[in-house]
C-alpha cells in the first residue's frame, strides 16, 4: 500500500519536473527568452515542439497517476483532450516529414527560428519527437483501458523508451553520435531534450504499469464516462486532422500565410474544446442516468426495497429504468409476501399450540362432569328419586355430547391441515364392527331399529380406532334418521381388487341426488331443522371422509329419496394376502 | 382389592378416581403433582400408580425421568393417564424410554377405569 503511494508519488514528481520544464521552454520560445529556451545550462536549446512534448507527457503521467490513486474527477476529459492534441500535432508533424516540408510547430515563431543555433535551424521535427508523441498518446489511450493486459503493456513501452533514453544520454555524455541516432542526418537524430523526456517517461511508464492495484472503488462510474468521452474524441479526430491538414498544405503552399499558424492553433484548440464540450454534454445524458440506474440497484441490494429509477426519458435508458423499476416491483411483492407468510406461518403456530390448550384445558373439566354424573347415575353415590335421575342424565348426555365436540373439532382441524396420524394395525373388518355395534346395539334397540352384522372376517390394514370413528359417524347418522319401529340397518363387507368395500344401508327416507355431493362436507346438514332435535355437529361425514382419505380410500353415498341410503367407503388392504 | 396411587394436578379428577376406585372396593391415595407423588412413593409402596402426564410442579415425564434412576423406585408399576392427545410416536417415545404399563388418553369412564385396574 505504503509502495504504491510512493510510486504514484514519484510519477507525480517527475511529470510536475517535464512540465515545468517543457512551459518554461514555451514560454521562452513566446517571449523569445534564450536563457529559458535550454533547460540547463550549457545545454543546447530546446525546440519548441519538443517543449510542448514535454508539457503533454508530464501533463498525462500527472494524470494518469492521479487516476490509479482514484482521483477521477478532471482526468476523465483531460486524458482524452492530451491525446487527441498529441495526435493532432503528430499528424502535422508526420504529413511534414512525408512530404519533406519545413513547416512545423516550430513555424509558429518563423522570424526567431533563424536566430537560433545552426543545428537546430531545420525546423522539421526530429523522429525523436515523433516517436516521443506517439508513445506518450499511447500511454494516455492505454491507461484508460479496461484490460490488465493492455495495462501492462505500459511496462514493456516505458522499458523501451527507456532505454533508449538512457542509451541516447549516454551517447551524449560520452560524445558518441551513434548512440543517439546522429546519422549524420539531422532527422534521424534523437535530440538531448527528447533523450531526457524518453528517459523520464520510461521510468514513469514502468512505474504506472507496474500498478498492479485493482481499481479504486469510484472508477466504476468514472470508466463508462471516460470511455463515452474517448469515443467522442476519436470520432472528432478525423475532422480535426483533416482541419489540420488543410492548414499545413495551405502554410506550405503560400509561405507568406506562415502566420496562418496561429489561426490553426486557435481553430486547433476551439475544435478540441468544442469536440470536448459536446463529448461532456452527450455523456452526462447517458451516464447520469445510468449511474443512477446502478445506484439505485446498489440501494436495492442493500435491502432498500422502496428505492426507484427514475423514468424521465423514453429511449432504451428510460425503458431500462422501467422494466428495472417493475423487476423491484416483483421484488417487493415477493418480500411482502415473505413477510406474510411467516405471519401466518406464526398464527399457524399460535392455532396450533392454541388448540392443544383446547385439546388439555377443556378436556380435563369435563372427565368429572361426566366421571360424577355417571357414578350418579349408577348409584355409586347413592339414590336420586326419578326426577332427580332424568336429570342427572341431562348433565351427563350433553358432558359425553361435548366431549365428543371437543374431539370432533381437533380431528377436523388435523385433517384439514394433513396432520391426522394413523397408527396402522392389522384387524378384521368384523372386529371393528362388533365394536361399533356394543355402543349402538342398546341405542338401536331403544329406537327398535335393527342392526345387522353381515361383516366377513377380512382382514385389513388401518387404524382400527380411526375405522371405528367411521362407522360410529355413518351408524350414529343411520340411526337418527332412520325411522322408529320397522327401520333396518345392515352393515356388509366385501374383499375386491385389494380393497376391503364396507357399506351401511338403511331403509330411511334417502338422501335427495343434489344434496349428495354436500353431505361430506364440514358443518352441512341435509335438514337445518333436523339439527336441533338430531344434535349432530355437522363435522362426522367430514371427519369421516378425511379418515377413509388418508387411508387411501374412498367414500360416498347411494341414495334416493324414499329409496334409504348406503354409505359405501373402501380402504386398501395393505400387503396383506 | 388393589391399591391405588394417583398422581394428578386436577383434584376433581383425583377425588373423581378415588371415589370410583373405593366404591369398587379398591384402596386409593391421592397426591396432587408429581413431587409430592415421589415423597409418597419413597414412604409407602403400590400395587398401581396413575400418573398424570401435564403437571405444573412436575411432569410426568420428570416422576419417570426420578423413578427410573432410583433403584428403590424401579419397581413400581406405572400407568399414564393424560387429557392432551399424544401422538402414536410421542407414545412410543415414552414406552421406550421408561418402563410403564400403558398410556390411556382422557377421556376415561368407570367401566374403562375399573378394567385397565382390574387387567394389572
Amino acid at each position: 500500500m505504503n509502495k504504491k503511494i510512493m510510486e504514484h508519488k514519484i510519477v507525480k514528481t517527475l511529470a510536475i519536473i517535464v512540465l515545468v520544464s517543457g512551459l518554461l521552454v514555451a514560454f521562452g520560445w513566446f517571449f523569445d527568452i534564450d536563457v529559458l529556451k535550454s533547460v540547463l545550462p550549457d545545454a543546447p536549446t530546446m525546440k519548441f515542439g519538443t517543449s510542448i512534448s514535454f508539457v503533454c507527457a508530464g501533463v498525462v503521467f500527472f494524470f494518469i497517476a492521479r487516476m490509479r490513486e482514484g482521483k477521477a474527477s478532471l482526468t476523465q476529459i483531460v486524458l482524452p483532450t492530451s491525446a487527441l492534441i498529441i495526435i493532432m500535432f503528430l499528424t502535422v508533424n508526420t504529413v511534414s516529414v512525408l512530404l519533406g516540408g519545413s513547416i512545423s510547430i516550430t513555424s509558429l515563431f518563423p522570424e526567431r527560428q533563424i536566430s537560433t543555433e545552426p543545428a537546430l535551424t531545420t525546423s522539421r521535427p526530429s523522429i525523436g519527437t515523433l516517436i516521443s508523441f506517439t508513445l506518450i498518446a499511447a500511454a494516455a489511450i492505454l491507461s484508460l483501458s479496461d484490460f490488465a493486459r493492455a495495462r501492462k503493456l505500459l511496462v514493456g513501452i516505458g522499458a523501451i523508451v527507456g532505454t533508449i533514453g538512457t542509451i541516447a544520454l549516454l551517447g551524449y555524455a560520452t560524445n558518441q553520435p551513434t548512440l543517439y541516432f546522429d546519422f549524420e542526418e539531422t532527422s534521424s537524430a534523437l535530440a538531448f531534450h527528447t533523450a531526457i523526456l524518453f528517459t523520464m517517461s520510461g521510468a514513469a511508464l514502468i512505474l504506472l504499469g507496474n500498478d498492479k492495484k485493482k481499481d479504486p472503488p469510484n472508477m466504476e462510474s468514472f470508466q463508462i464516462k471516460t470511455k463515452v468521452i474517448s469515443l467522442f474524441m476519436i470520432i472528432s479526430i478525423v475532422p480535426i486532422v483533416f482541419l489540420a491538414l488543410i492548414i499545413f498544405l495551405l502554410i506550405r503552399d503560400f509561405e507568406i500565410l506562415g502566420s496562418f499558424g496561429y489561426s490553426f492553433t486557435i481553430i486547433s484548440i476551439v475544435a478540441i474544446s468544442a469536440a470536448a464540450m459536446f463529448a461532456y454534454i452527450i455523456t452526462r445524458q447517458i451516464v447520469k442516468p445510468i449511474t443512477h440506474l446502478k445506484d439505485t440497484a446498489i440501494a436495492i441490494s442493500n435491502g432498500n426495497l422502496n428505492t426507484k429509477a427514475t423514468e424521465n426519458t423514453t429511449d432504451e435508458i428510460g425503458q431500462l429504468a422501467k422494466t428495472f423499476n417493475s423487476m423491484v416491483d416483483g421484488i417487493k411483492k415477493t418480500a411482502e409476501l415473505q413477510i406474510e407468510t411467516e405471519r401466518l406461518r406464526q398464527i399457524d403456530k399460535d392455532k396450533e399450540e392454541f388448540a392443544a390448550m383446547v385439546s388439555h384445558e377443556l378436556k380435563t373439566p369435563l372427565i368429572p362432569i361426566s366421571g360424577y354424573a355417571e357414578l350418579f347415575l349408577d348409584g355409586s353415590l347413592g339414590t336420586m328419586t326419578e326426577v332427580q335421575r332424568e336429570k342427572m342424565h341431562v348433565i351427563y348426555d350433553n358432558s359425553i355430547r361435548l366431549t365428543g365436540l371437543i374431539q370432533d373439532i381437533l380431528d377436523a382441524r388435523k385433517i384439514e391441515l394433513g396432520r391426522l396420524k394413523l397408527d396402522m394395525h392389522d384387524e378384521t373388518i368384523k372386529e371393528i364392527v362388533k365394536r361399533s355395534m356394543d355402543i349402538f346395539g342398546p341405542i338401536a334397540e331403544q329406537k327398535h331399529v335393527r342392526l345387522v352384522d353381515q361383516t366377513d372376517d377380512i382382514i385389513v390394514r388401518c387404524d382400527p380406532d380411526r375405522i371405528l370413528q367411521v362407522l360410529n359417524n355413518v351408524i350414529s347418522n343411520s340411526i337418527k334418521f332412520t325411522p322408529a319401529q320397522d327401520g333396518t340397518i345392515s352393515i356388509n363387507s366385501r374383499a375386491e381388487n385389494g380393497l376391503v368395500v364396507v357399506s351401511i344401508k338403511d331403509n330411511g327416507a334417502g338422501i335427495p341426488k343434489e344434496k349428495q355431493d354436500d353431505l361430506f362436507k364440514k358443518f352441512y346438514q341435509v335438514d337445518k331443522t333436523l339439527t336441533r332435535k338430531s344434535g349432530g355437529t355437522g363435522l362426522g361425514l367430514a371427519i369421516s371422509r378425511g379418515i377413509i382419505e388418508s387411508h387411501g380410500g374412498k367414500i360416498w353415498v347411494e341414495s334416493g329419496e324414499g329409496r334409504g341410503t348406503t354409505v359405501y367407503f373402501t380402504i386398501p388392504r395393505g400387503d396383506i394376502t | 382389592m388393589k391399591s391405588v396411587l394417583v398422581v394428578d394436578d386436577n383434584k376433581d379428577i383425583t377425588g373423581l378416581f378415588k371415589t370410583i376406585l373405593e366404591s369398587s372396593g379398591h384402596k386409593c391415595s391421592t397426591v396432587n403433582g408429581g413431587k409430592e407423588g415421589l415423597e409418597r412413593l419413597r414412604k409407602e409402596s403400590f400395587d398401581l400408580i396413575l400418573l398424570d402426564l401435564a403437571m405444573p410442579d412436575m411432569s410426568g415425564i420428570d416422576v419417570l425421568e426420578v423413578v427410573k434412576s432410583d433403584p428403590k423406585l424401579k419397581a413400581n408399576k406405572i400407568l399414564i393417564i393424560t387429557a392432551s392427545s399424544p401422538t402414536d410416536s410421542e407414545i412410543a417415545r415414552i414406552r421406550k424410554n421408561y418402563t410403564i404399563l400403558d398410556v390411556i388418553k382422557k377421556p376415561i369412564n368407570k367401566a374403562k377405569l375399573l378394567s385397565i385396574i382390574e387387567s394389572y
